[in-house]
């Protein structure tokens, strides 16, 4: 898959956060990291507030946010329709 | 409390659900009004790429869901989402996960990050559905 420019912003972000998950999970799991050029910035409590603080401080497309979990997204009947190789 | 009304079809139970540019990104509640399948089996509601785009929704995260043929890769959006046309109280900066495949019933999926704000109730006999919250 091909990236470019804000895509490939939260996408190198998400490589490194997969990276410092499990670290993650025994210091802050269930908070909210701001990334910036694959480095962890600062944690929040909420989406909210972790997306706020990025596009304050980053700009939109120059960060990205993921929560500390290690539960997967389910998207219900929808994910019946899906197939790995169309992403 | 604030109730709408669900629309029970062939697919499922459906309502109208609102999607802005963030506020805090500068958005001014520009609602764009889409249909979206209530699912208590999603996790977290999601919303048609191809929609979040149209909308200028900021992509602001990845993550993995899970399939039966296994996991894929999906994009997280940023948006104000809103429940009821006639009252649309927006709830801001919500987190939507980005949907590749556009069904021709909906553009949506309300899922349980959201229900889970209320109550849900289906009757039957009369054939109607509300949520409350």
């Amino acid at each position: 898959m091909k990236h470019d420019g804000a895509k490939r912003e939260v996408h190198d972000n998400y490589e490194a956060f997969k990276q410092l998950l499990p670290e993650l999970m025994l210091r802050i799991p269930g908070k909210f990291v701001v990334l910036h050029q694959r480095k962890i910035e600062r944690s929040f409590d909420t989406f909210a507030d972790a997306v706020q603080f990025g596009s304050r401080t980053f700009g939109r497309g120059h960060f990205s946010v993921q929560e500390v979990t290690d539960r997967v997204i389910t998207l219900g009947a929808w994910s019946y329709a899906l197939h790995p190789d169309t992403h | 409390m604030r109730c709408i009304p669900i629309r029970i079809e062939a697919i499922g139970l459906i309502v109208r659900m609102g999607l802005a540019l963030p506020k805090s990104e500068g958005g001014k509640d520009n609602i764009h009004w889409i249909d979206a399948l209530i699912d208590t089996g999603a996790t977290h509601t999601s919303v048609s790429v191809e929609i979040a785009v149209a909308v200028s929704l900021p992509n602001v995260g990845e993550d993995e869901m899970i399939t039966p043929a296994g996991r894929v890769a999906i994009d997280l959006f940023h948006g104000d989402l809103a429940l009821d046309p006639d009252m649309p109280t927006l709830f801001r900066d919500r987190r939507l996960a980005g949907l590749i495949h556009r069904q021709p019933e909906f553009d949506a999926v309300l899922g349980m990050d959201m229900l889970s704000k209320g109550v849900l109730t289906f009757d039957g006999p009369a054939k109607t559905a509300t949520f409350c919250w």
